[in-house]
């Protein structure tokens, strides 16, 4: 590695061409941005309180050196190597040299630049015979190999001067501390001593860092200027540096030997400085190893992952447990910063003791890491450490200590990204024989822990799926872990439900486990198997809700084949019992259920009869309508066929315009004639007795008016006031004034138990009668009314005769023609007995003297005819 | 009353209509786009890295947070983390903290030039020390420090080693090396007006900006316009010359006087200084030169025994009731004769060829050639306030002496 060189000082002649400050000479190549640089860095002032004029001899001994490290704008480092020299050519003071080495981007390894400081080949001084008007030549590039590191910094130095005086430890620890804080707030460190102390300290704070730090840490040995500092700074007698409060707690770190007033840096527990500083003040080599050790991290911030770097290297030499916090940040330290060549190594470093690996965080970390270390080295060694790792994970942490399982899933799964193609082998690993006795011992204590026992199920059936053993519910390992997980199982279906998820993604798989847990032996599952089946059956509608139609196709298909039919009923159950719409899943449940002939035939009753068991009274009669039409009720059972009729009886519209109706009801008339159900009510004949009476094609006499009072029997309030409100009306005006015929009517449809419909209904006949008109309705209602008196028949109807007979006399009243025309009709043409005359005399001026208004009183009991 | 508030209102109208000029960088700007600094202690408000100020001037010292402008002008503002008022003005390209009389009064920007050793340095140490004790009093200027800064670098690198120290002082560092070295010398100078009856009462103010230079930077005209900058800003420049370069004057001197060593051409000085006037201020090539240039011959003391007993040069100048500009036409007359004498011919017609107000002067800062011990054993200058209140006088500063 090659340096170039660079000489300034006051002489007579360099590369300006004429005499004063300048560049003497440097070696070709040098750019012109880089040559200004180094000329500015390499400025020289003495303390203001050394002799103005010393002696050569002064200047060497006393008089402080500027050595100073930098890096330039080109990126490149630089050492400049600046040194009072008194007087210049012209004999005037101030003068000084400044010998700089630029080097190319990366510093020469294992060296810092405080080793170059006893570089014999620094150039302190322009020799006077030297400062001629002749031109210099150029100075040849320096070779770095060749240069000796500086021997009175080697650690056991350093040590050495922190010995020297007490107390020195402890500020060496405040100066890194600084350091590090200046990094970010931008304060440098300042150090006022002697300079040799001052040289010292610079090397210390200097190799208390890995050489990889190097860049960060610029330095000066001797400073005079408070604006241009480096990171580390020392200087020396009085100079621009004030030391006074401001800039000792505002603007630099400041540690002044000189008046002992230091800048106050807080201490924050262990940390980066107490570490190295306990090496450097008491095993250098250890500090050696560090740096050696800091070679395979490409880290070279200043930050506090240089504290986990050193964790790192405690944990290596094993005289450090960490925290899992400690843990987390030492890994991804090492994650982040190791370098290829050195991941190896350190893979097997990190997976040496397990011991400490406390959470699963502490487990993960590591998994990570090794696994991303095998797969960039490829070897199989480093493979099983990481599978080994995770394993120890599952065994240490979940099965001994019961903890969570889905740390290790989720850590798995990481794995399984990382080291794709090698899930064979980590799956080989997992059901090794080894592995299963361990866990045959373990499983009455898994038991008590479902988590656990699901992880490891699911991680088993995994595995049986990477090394392609089919079918999967058949193996050994498998078995055995399903029968530890449903053994001494209350909730089957959720026992079901989670061992399905698991193997959620075969049909075939989901099948075949459903079979296992229905053939469960008893002493597994203390239920029936029917009633596991139905369990089962639950589980599998869960698992199959959010699953494609093809999959679930699958699954029922296989149970089918299986003859888990019950299995198959349980699932029914559980759409009917979870459905919002139950004719609609039933529709959709039935189109699935016709590509299974044999569960179709044997459940099509109970698939029905679960879903009838389940719908409300309305949407019963109606989905018994739609069996009766579709002629799906052929299918049932003789007793659910009834059940069907009787719905369907009951859910018949009235409605004589509802053609479906009308069909139905032929198909029920037969339906009910051939399984021999009378119908109560029956609402065909009901329909036709309506149907008739509206029809005008259909005389009285076609009224099946016999037939009605049994047909209306058990008929509900709300089914006979919708009869009576079709049928009644245009069957009285069949009916006309035949009072008799009136009758007839009344008689046939009057239901004692529900009065108060039937007066509802027909004194909704008559006030729809016209009131100008006496109609024949009307007249021969008055004539049925006035001549009724069997209350012992028609129980209730004598009470309703008075009502109607009242209603009909007071719209009678208010025509004095009608009146006298059905008094002589009632007198001659009627035949009315005596009484019942004096009745309605009675009833008629009753009703008048009601009537009259008023006035009409007033004038009445006056006597004014007026 | 009304003064008061005239010297209310004069910001305030600066600081929407005027470029102002940074002393530091001298970029243009407007007093309504300058920032403040937070002068909070940092122990309330935390000091940080100055980004513009590293950048520009490589100072990383954390300092106090930058408030930045509203648009607005403002004679305060407030700092938004510690809600504390500041009156600290900074240059809005390069952060320095601006002279608190910005704003208030013209800035005066003198450069002072002169090759290597030709007593720049030296120079400016005694001019200060002589118009505070001396000239000033007599003619009722008060010249007094700007800041911190220039009280600092005044008093350690100028005063300290003349009058203090009795010794030379050291070579002045280029501005590549030391940034400080471009950093003016800002001073106040307030014109004192005599009341009969009553103290003397300042009633006007200019601020005068000094520069020194290395003499190296002088020396490559790139150089010049990167760290020089200020010289064609400038209202006025001292070209410092040694006679002692001149080679008729050595050759004449022979062993008498302790000679500096031989230097650089001052004609290239000359040359490169009005070349960077030009492209700085994008003059025509034959276009005069409008800044004031006087032309110093320093350290003349060395040369006594070549000058005539009869010239008024050897007089000492007498400024106190104003500036004498007979004295001034009688030296510009000698200066130029001597300059012809001494083969310098052709100085004379580069700069009275170039520029449009020229004037020569003879002085001597230390009264003594320092050349061979570098001891000042007493310092009595001659005549070195000429051109600088020949400088004055030209703009109008101060009237003309009336005899």
């Amino acid at each position: 590695m090659q340096a170039l060189q660079h000489h300034y000082t006051s002489c007579r002649k360099g590369l300006s061409g004429s005499a004063g400050f300048q560049t003497r000479t440097r070696t070709l190549g040098l750019q012109p941005d880089e040559q200004r640089e180094a000329e500015r860095r390499g400025g020289y002032a003495p303390p203001r309180d050394f002799p103005d004029e010393p002696t050569p001899d002064e200047i060497v001994q006393d008089f402080p050196r500027a050595f100073r490290y930098y890096l330039l704008e080109s990126g490149k480092w630089a050492l400049t190597y600046s040194c009072y020299v008194g007087q210049d050519y012209s004999r005037r003071w101030g003068n000084y040299f400044a010998h700089t080495l630029i080097g190319p981007e990366t510093f020469p390894s294992l060296l810092w630049p405080i080793d170059f400081y006893e570089w014999d080949g620094w150039q302190m001084c322009l020799p006077a015979e030297d400062d001629t008007a002749e031109m210099p030549e150029p100075l040849p590039e320096v070779d770095l190999a060749a240069i000796l590191p500086a021997a009175s910094f080697i650690l056991a130095e350093l040590k050495e001067f922190l010995a020297e005086s007490p107390g020195r430890g402890h500020f060496l620890e405040k100066m890194i501390r600084a350091v590090f804080l200046g990094h970010g707030t931008g304060r440098s460190l300042v150090i006022r001593d002697s300079f040799v102390n001052g040289l010292f300290w610079v090397a210390c704070v200097q190799k208390a860092f890995p050489h990889t730090h190097v860049s960060k840490i610029t330095f000066s040995t001797y400073q005079f200027s408070d604006r241009n500092c480096a990171a580390v700074n020392a200087t020396t007698g009085e100079t621009e540096f004030d030391f006074d409060e401001a800039q000792r707690n505002y603007q630099f770190y400041m540690f002044d030997f000189v008046k002992n007033r230091h800048s106050n840096i807080a201490e924050t527990g262990p940390d980066y400085a107490q570490l190295v500083v306990g090496w450097m003040a008491t095993d250098p080599d250890r500090l050696s190893e560090f740096h050696a050790f800091m070679q395979s991290f490409e880290h070279c911030g200043l930050d506090q992952e240089l504290f986990w770097a050193a964790r790192l290297f405690q944990l290596k030499n094993r005289d450090f447990e960490p925290t899992s916090e400690e843990w987390a940040a030492i890994i991804s330290f090492a994650d982040r910063f190791v370098i290829a060549q050195a991941r190896e190594p350190l893979l097997e470093i990190m997976a040496q003791n397990l011991s400490w690996l406390r959470t699963s965080q502490d487990y993960a970390a590591l998994i990570r890491f090794l696994a991303k270390g095998a797969a960039l080295s490829g070897r199989r060694e480093h493979r099983r450490l990481a599978f080994g790792v995770w394993l120890a994970m599952v065994d240490g942490l979940c099965v001994a200590q019961g903890a969570d399982y889905g740390p290790v899933r989720t850590v798995r799964q990481e794995l399984a990204g990382i080291l794709r193609e090698y899930e064979a082998e980590m799956a080989e690993l997992f059901l090794s024989d080894s592995r299963l006795k361990m866990l045959q011992i373990q499983i009455p204590r898994l038991q008590h822990l479902p988590g656990v026992l699901e992880g490891i199920l699911s991680e088993t059936i995994e595995s049986l799926h990477i090394l392609h053993r089919e079918p999967i519910w058949d193996q050994p390992e498998a078995r055995m872990m399903m029968h530890a997980w449903l053994a001494g199982r209350k909730d089957v279906r959720a026992a079901a439900e989670q061992l399905l998820r698991l193997v959620g993604q075969d049909g075939k798989a989901v099948a075949g486990v459903c079979a296992v847990i229905v053939q469960s032996e008893k002493s597994l599952l203390p239920q029936r198997q029917s009633d596991q089946a139905l369990a089962v059956g639950r589980a599998l509608r869960t698992i199959l809700a959010d699953k494609k139609a093809d999959f679930a196709y699958e699954v029922r298909r296989s149970l089918a084949d299986e003859m888990a039919f019950d299995v198959l009923f349980g699932e029914w159950v559980e759409i009917v019992e979870t459905s919002a719409d139950r004719p609609g899943d039933y529709d959709l449940y039935m189109k699935i259920v016709q590509g299974l002939p044999g569960y179709k035939k044997k459940y099509a009753s109970n698939i029905a009869f679960f879903l009838a068991r389940n719908l409300s009274e309305k949407q019963r009669r109606s989905q018994a309508k739609a069996w009766l039409q579709t002629g799906e009720i052929r299918g049932f059972t003789e007793d659910f066929q009834k059940s069907c009729i009787k719905w369907a009886n009951q859910g018949l519209s009235l409605e004589p315009a509802d053609a479906d109706a009308s069909q139905c009801a032929a198909k029920l008339v037969r339906a009910a004639a051939d399984l021999g159900v009378v119908l109560r009510p029956n609402y065909p004949m009901l329909r036709k007795a309506i149907h008739n009476s509206q029809d005008a094609r259909h005389t009285f006499s076609s009224l099946p008016l016999q037939l009605l009072p049994e047909s209306l029997t058990e008929i509900e309030p709300s089914a006979y006031l919708a009869f009576l409100s079709l049928f009644l009306e245009p069957a009285l005006e069949k009916a006309a004034n035949n009072h008799e015929k009136h009758g007839r009517i009344v008689f046939s449809v009057y239901q004692r138990t529900l009065v108060s419909v039937f007066e509802t209904a027909y004194i909704g006949f008559l006030e729809k009668q016209p009131p100008k008109e006496l109609t024949h309705a009307d007249q021969g209602a008055l004539r049925f009314w006035l001549t009724f008196h069997d209350d012992k028949t028609y129980v209730g109807l004598g009470h309703f005769r008075g009502l109607i007979l009242k209603a009909l006399i007071q719209k009678i009243v208010k025509h004095a023609d009608w009146q006298e025309w059905l008094d002589s009709e009632i007198t001659y043409n009627w035949k009315a007995t005596r009484a019942e005359l004096a009745e309605w005399r009675q009833m008629c001026r009753s009703i008048a003297e009601q009537q009259r208004s008023l006035w009409d009183k007033a004038k009445g009991i006056l006597n004014w005819r007026g | 009353m009304l003064n008061k508030i005239k010297e209310m209102a004069r910001p305030l109208s600066r600081a929407y209509l005027v470029n102002e000029i940074c002393p530091y960088c001298f970029e243009k700007y407007k007093l309504r786009q300058t920032p403040f600094r937070c002068a909070n202690h940092g122990s309330k408000c935390a000091h940080r890295k100055d980004e513009v100020k590293a950048k520009v001037w490589k100072i990383e010292t954390p300092t106090g947070k930058v408030l930045e402008p509203t648009g607005w002008f403002a004679y305060k503002m407030r700092c938004s983390v510690c809600g504390e008022s500041s009156r600290k003005r900074i240059c809005p390209h390069c952060h320095m903290d601006l002279p608190n009389s910005t704003g208030k009064f013209r800035n005066y920007i003198f450069a002072i030039i002169g090759a290597k050793d030709s007593g720049k340095s030296h120079y400016l140490a005694v001019l200060i020390e002589q118009i505070k004790q001396w000239v000033g009093p007599s003619l009722g200027l008060l010249l007094s420090e700007l800041g911190e800064h220039t009280i600092k670098r005044y008093r350690e690198s100028f005063y300290d080693p003349v009058y203090k120290n009795h010794k030379v002082i050291r070579n002045t560092v280029s501005a590549f090396v030391d940034p400080e070295v471009k950093l003016p010398l800002v001073f106040d100078l307030g014109f004192q007006k005599k009341a009969k009856s009553a103290k003397p009462r300042i009633t006007n103010s200019v601020t005068l900006v000094f520069f020194d230079t290395a003499g190296e930077d002088l020396n490559n005209q790139d150089t010049m316009a990167v760290v020089n900058r200020y010289i064609y800003q400038s209202d006025g420049i001292i070209l410092l010359l040694d006679p002692l370069q001149l080679p008729w004057v050595r050759d004449q001197l022979g062993e008498r006087v302790p000679l500096p060593k031989e230097n650089i051409e001052i004609s290239d000085i000359v040359i490169r200084t009005t070349n960077l006037i030009q492209e700085g201020r994008q003059f025509a090539h034959n276009d005069y030169v409008p800044i004031p240039l006087a032309v110093a011959f320093s350290k003349f003391d060395a040369v006594q025994s070549l000058i005539d007993p009869q010239f008024q040069l050897n007089a000492q100048s007498n400024h106190t009731a104003g500036f004498d500009a007979r004295d001034f036409e009688a030296i510009n007359s000698e200066m130029q004769s001597l300059l012809s004498a001494w083969h310098g011919n052709f100085l004379i017609e580069q700069v009275t060829s170039r520029y449009k107000n020229v004037g020569f002067f003879g002085l001597s800062a230390l009264g003594c050639n320092p050349h061979g011990d570098n001891k000042i054993p007493r310092v009595i200058p001659k005549r070195i306030e000429d051109p600088f209140l020949w400088l004055l006088h030209h703009h109008k500063l101060i009237k003309s002496a009336k005899y």
